[in-house]
C-alpha cells in the first residue's frame, strides 16, 4: 500500500482518468463507491460529446452509451457505478475504499480504514474529495409526473428532468447544518403527504447528500484527469 | 492512562498524559448499524446519556445501507417489531409494494430522534482510552475534526470489531482449519417489467475484509460483475448497495465463548444475554475441510437447515480481562461456526437491545461491567420489551425462514423411531440421534444391521468399523444419490461414506479413495456433467457433484496418509496434482462457466489449503 507514487483523494471521474493515465496511482475513497459524485448523490448530467475528446475519454464514453449508461444524452447515475466498476476492474486502477483521513500534509498523509491507522507518503497527493459547504441537498427519484408538491419549511424544493419514462427527481434543500439522517426522515415524511397522484412514489432516495457545488461533465472531468495523468508521467 | 489503537493491522498501547476530554456520556455506542442503532436506543430508554458515532453519513447498517430488506430466521420480539411495522405501512409510498429500505430508514431514524442520543455521523473512532484495564472513552474522529469522548460504558457495535481490535484482547478471524471466513454479498435492486421491485444478491467471493487493498478489489469486482446483470432485458436497475454485506468478521476472547457445539448439544449458560434463532448458515461449500462434529451434523446427517434455539451467554459480548467496554453485533465471543448462526439481523436489532438494557442497568449502578450488574433486573427488563425470549417453541426445527413451514426436530427419538428413520429417505434426525446417544445405540443398531447404507452411516459416525464393508462398496459404487430433508443443501450419501472413510479406513482405503482424485478419467463419470437439483448451491453453474466428492476424497487421503504414516507420498502426489496443467484442468472442469469470485477461486483456495494441512504436523 506505501509504494504508489502518487495519490488521490476522493473517487471521481477526473481521479480515475488520472488514475489510469499515471500508473502508480492510487484512489483512496471513503465510502465503497467507485462513483460517489453521481451515482451517490442520484444526479444526472446533460452530456455533450465532444470531438476535441482524447480517445481514451471517447472510448468510455462509448462503452457507457452501448451499456445503457447514458440515454438520450443523460447519464443514468444508477448504472454509472456498474459501469465505471467495470472500468477499474478492466484497468486494473488501485482503489482504496473505506478509507478516512486523519491528517493531511503535501506529501504525507494518515488514514484509517479497516486495517487500523495507516501512515502514507508520496511524491504528489492530490485532494479531489468534495467540499461540504453551501446547503445540503438531497435528490429523490420519483416515479410518475411531477405534481405540485406542497411547500415545507424545513427545506426549498425544486423539481428536475431524469431521463427515464415515468420518472422525476425532487431535489430537497436544507442548510448545511442539517443531519442527513433527519432531512431525509422529514423528506420522506413530507412526500407521503404530499403525494397527491395514486402512482407518485418515491422511488429512491440518494444515499449522499451534495452542497453547493458545480457539477462537471463527467467525461470532461475523465479527458482532464487523463491529460493532468499523461503530464505527471514526465 | 493508555491509549490502545491499531495501526497497520497491529494492536498497539502507549501512554498518554494530560488527556482532556471534550465530551462525556454514561453509554458511548460506536457503529449505528443493526445492533448499534438499538443499543442506543435502549441504553437512553433506560435512563443513560447516549452518544453514538456513525462511520457512514446514513445510519441503519446492513438492513439500510446494505439494502438487505428482508430477514432470514433471527428471532422475532423487540422493539424492531414496531419500527418494522411502521416502515410496513410507510411503505405503499415507495414504488414496488415491497419493503423499502428507505421506509426502515425513516422509521429507525424517527426512533432515535424520540430518545435524547447525541448522533455523530461521519464520526469514527481512532483509539480507545484505559484506565487499568477498564475503557473510559475514545478518541474520535468527528467528521474530521479529532476530539476526546468519555464514557462509563463503550460498545463497539461496529460489527467488524473495529473497536475491540483496538484493545489488548485476543482476536481471531475465519475457520480454524484455513482461516476462511464466509462470502460477502453485494445487491441490487431492480424493477422487473412489471413494475415490481426485486433484489439479485450472489456470494460474491471470500476476502479478508480486514485487508483492505483485498476487499477494495471484492467491492470494485462485485459491482462490475452486475453488468452482466445489467444488460438483461427488463429490468431496471434502482440501485447498488452502498455497503457490501459481510457474512463473517472478527471475533475475540470473551469472557465466555458460545461455540457450535454448545448449540448442537444444547448447553446452556449460567447467566443468558438473550435467545437467538437461526441454522448454521455458513455459505460454504468446501465442507471437506470442515471440522469433525460440523461434518457430522451437516455432511453426514444433512441437518445443515435444522434452526435451533441459541442461548447467547452473557458473558460472549464482554471481552476477556477488561471492563468498561462490550461488543454488540456480529463480533462477539464464538467460533467460527456458531458466527454464522449468530449474525442475523432481527438477533442482531435484539443483541443491540439487550446489551443498550445491560449498559444502561451498569451506568445507574456504577459497575463497569456487565456481568456484575443485577440479572433479574435485566432480565426484567430485557422481557418487558420482549427483547430476550424467542417465539421458536423447541430447541430444534426444520422450517423456512418465514416460519411457515416449522416442524419440530428431535434428538431424544425412541428405538422404533430410530429404525424408521434411518429405513426412510430422510434419516438424519435418526442418525445425530444414535450419535449422542453413543455406545447404547451403536449396539442396537448392530442388532439390526443388515448392510442398509444409512444404518452403515450412522455406525460410522459413532466410529464403529463393522460399517467400513458398506462405505467401501458405496465409494466403489459412487453415484449422486442424496439424503432428502434439508431445505437445500441436501448432501450426497457416497459423500458421507468418503467422509466416514477417512475416519476409519486403511491402506486399502486410500487406494480407492485415489480412483476418485488422481484418476483423471474420473472426471468423464457421465454423472458430474448432470444438474443436480434441489442442490442449491450453484449446482447448474459448477460440476458441484465431482466438486464434493474430489474434495471430501482430497481430505480422506489427507487423513489417512498421516495416521498411516505415508504423509511424505502423498504430499508429493498432490503436489505434483495441484501444480500446473492438472491443477488447470481441474478447476475448469468444477467452475466451468462461472464467475472468477466464486467457485475458481474456491477451488483453488481449496487446493492450496489442502496441500498446507497436508504439510501440517
Amino acid at each position: 500500500m506505501n509504494s504508489s507514487k502518487k495519490i488521490i483523494l476522493g473517487s471521481s471521474y477526473y481521479s480515475v482518468g488520472y488514475a489510469f493515465e499515471a500508473n502508480n496511482t492510487m484512489i483512496i475513497e471513503r465510502t465503497q463507491l467507485c462513483d460517489p459524485v453521481y451515482y451517490g448523490t442520484f444526479r444526472t448530467f446533460k452530456i455533450e460529446y465532444r470531438e476535441s475528446w482524447l480517445p481514451e475519454t471517447k472510448e468510455i464514453f462509448s462503452f457507457f452509451t452501448e451499456n445503457g449508461g447514458i440515454k438520450d444524452g443523460y447519464l443514468i447515475p444508477t448504472h454509472s457505478e456498474i459501469l465505471l466498476a467495470d472500468f477499474i476492474r478492466r484497468k486494473e486502477i488501485p482503489m482504496l475504499f473505506g478509507s478516512d483521513i486523519i491528517e493531511l500534509s503535501e506529501k504525507t498523509l494518515s488514514i484509517i480504514n479497516n486495517g487500523g491507522i495507516n501512515h502514507l507518503e508520496a511524491e504528489k497527493i492530490i485532494d479531489k474529495r468534495t467540499k461540504s459547504c453551501g446547503k445540503k441537498h438531497i435528490n429523490v427519484i420519483c416515479t410518475g409526473k411531477p405534481s405540485n408538491i406542497e411547500k415545507n419549511e424545513n427545506f426549498e424544493i425544486s423539481t428536475s428532468f431524469f431521463p427515464c419514462e415515468n420518472r422525476f427527481v425532487l431535489t430537497f434543500s436544507s442548510s448545511e447544518e442539517t443531519e442527513t439522517n433527519l432531512l431525509k426522515m422529514l423528506i420522506t415524511d413530507h412526500l407521503t403527504k404530499s403525494f397527491k397522484n395514486k402512482d407518485d412514489k418515491i422511488l429512491r432516495m440518494a444515499y449522499l447528500p451534495y452542497f453547493d457545488d458545480s457539477l462537471p461533465c463527467p467525461f470532461d472531468e475523465f479527458d482532464k484527469g487523463i491529460k493532468d495523468g499523461r503530464e505527471a508521467k514526465k | 492512562m493508555k491509549l490502545s489503537y491499531l495501526e497497520n493491522g497491529k494492536q498497539l498501547t502507549e501512554e498518554v498524559k494530560n488527556i482532556n476530554f471534550d465530551m462525556e456520556c454514561d453509554v458511548l455506542c460506536i457503529g449505528m448499524g443493526a445492533a448499534g442503532a438499538y443499543a442506543a436506543i435502549s441504553a437512553a430508554r433506560e435512563g443513560a446519556s447516549v452518544i453514538a458515532l456513525e462511520r457512514d453519513e446514513n445510519i441503519g447498517g446492513m438492513p439500510i445501507t446494505g439494502m438487505v430488506p428482508t430477514f432470514y430466521y433471527g428471532e422475532v420480539g423487540g422493539t424492531f417489531e414496531k419500527v418494522e411495522k411502521n416502515a410496513i405501512e410507510l411503505d405503499k409510498f415507495f414504488e414496488g409494494g415491497y419493503i423499502h429500505t428507505e421506509s426502515r430508514h425513516c422509521e429507525l431514524f424517527r426512533l432515535i430522534s424520540t430518545h435524547k442520543i447525541k448522533l455523530l455521523c461521519s464520526s469514527l473512532a481512532l483509539g480507545v482510552y484505559f484506565d487499568g484495564k477498564r475503557a473510559i472513552g475514545v478518541r474520535a474522529l468527528i467528521r474530521g475534526e479529532q476530539k476526546n469522548i468519555a464514557s462509563k460504558m463503550l460498545i463497539d457495535a461496529t460489527s467488524e470489531g473495529h473497536i475491540i481490535s483496538m484493545c489488548p484482547v485476543k482476536t481471531y478471524f475465519g475457520r480454524i482449519a484455513d482461516g476462511k471466513a464466509a462470502p460477502f454479498t453485494n445487491r441490487i435492486d431492480y424493477l422487473d417489467e412489471d413494475g415490481f421491485y426485486g433484489y439479485y444478491n450472489d456470494d460474491d467471493g471470500y476476502r479478508n475484509q480486514y485487508d483492505p487493498v483485498e476487499i477494495s478489489k471484492s467491492i470494485i469486482n462485485a459491482h462490475a460483475s452486475k453488468l452482466e446483470f445489467l444488460m438483461k432485458e427488463n429490468k431496471e436497475i434502482i440501485s447498488v448497495a452502498p455497503n457490501i454485506g459481510v457474512r463473517e468478521g472478527k471475533r475475540f476472547e470473551g469472557e465466555e465463548m458460545l461455540s457450535y457445539k454448545d448449540i448442537l448439544f444444547m448447553k446452556k449458560p449460567q447467566k443468558t444475554l438473550l435467545y437467538c434463532r437461526s441454522d448454521l448458515d455458513r455459505h460454504g461449500r468446501d465442507l471437506a475441510i470442515d471440522d469433525e462434529i460440523y461434518q457430522n451434523w451437516w455432511v453426514i446427517s444433512n441437518l445443515s437447515t435444522v434452526t435451533a434455539k441459541i442461548a447467547l451467554p452473557m458473558g460472549a459480548v464482554v471481552p476477556k480481562g477488561l471492563d468498561g467496554i462490550l461488543s454488540a453485533g456480529r463480533c462477539i465471543s464464538l467460533d467460527s461456526y456458531s458466527s454464522s448462526a449468530v449474525r442475523m439481523n432481527r438477533d442482531m436489532f435484539r443483541i443491540g437491545e439487550c446489551v443498550g438494557i445491560a449498559v444502561a442497568i451498569a451506568a445507574k449502578s456504577n459497575k463497569y461491567n456487565i456481568l456484575d450488574i443485577d440479572y433479574d433486573e435485566y432480565l426484567m427488563i430485557a422481557r418487558k420489551y420482549s427483547a430476550f425470549d424467542g417465539a421458536m417453541k423447541d430447541d430444534f426445527a426444520f422450517d423456512s425462514p418465514n416460519g411457515k413451514l416449522y416442524r419440530s426436530v428431535r434428538f431424544d427419538l425412541t428405538d422404533d423411531e430410530i429404525f424408521k428413520g434411518l429405513n426412510s429417505e430422510s434419516p438424519g434426525e435418526a442418525i445425530w440421534s444414535c450419535y449422542i446417544s453413543g455406545e447404547k445405540a451403536a449396539e442396537k443398531l448392530l442388532n439390526e444391521y443388515d448392510g442398509q447404507l444409512h444404518y452403515a452411516i450412522a455406525l460410522g459416525m459413532m466410529g464403529r468399523k463393522e460399517a467400513l464393508p458398506r462405505l467401501r462398496e458405496e465409494v466403489r459404487n459412487r453415484n449422486l444419490d442424496y439424503f432428502v430433508g434439508c431445505r437445500r443443501s441436501n448432501q450426497y450419501k457416497t459423500a458421507a461414506a468418503i467422509c466416514l472413510l477417512g475416519r476409519l479406513g486403511n491402506e486399502n482405503d486410500i487406494e480407492l479413495l485415489s480412483t476418485i482424485v488422481f484418476d483423471s478419467r474420473e472426471r468423464k463419470n457421465p454423472m458430474y456433467s448432470m444438474p443436480n437439483a434441489p442442490l442449491v448451491y450453484a449446482s447448474e453453474r459448477m460440476a458441484y457433484g465431482y466438486y464434493q466428492l474430489f474434495t471430501h476424497a482430497v481430505m480422506a487421503i489427507i487423513k489417512l496418509s498421516k495416521k498411516l504414516g505415508k504423509k511424505a507420498e502423498y504430499l508429493d502426489k498432490f503436489q505434483e496434482l495441484f501444480t500446473g496443467d492438472s491443477r488447470n484442468e481441474i478447476i475448469d472442469f468444477i467452475s466451468r462457466g462461472t464467475p472468477e469470485s466464486a467457485s475458481g477461486q474456491e477451488i483453488s483456495e481449496f487446493l492450496d489449503n489442502a496441500l498446507k494441512i497436508l504439510k501440517a504436523e
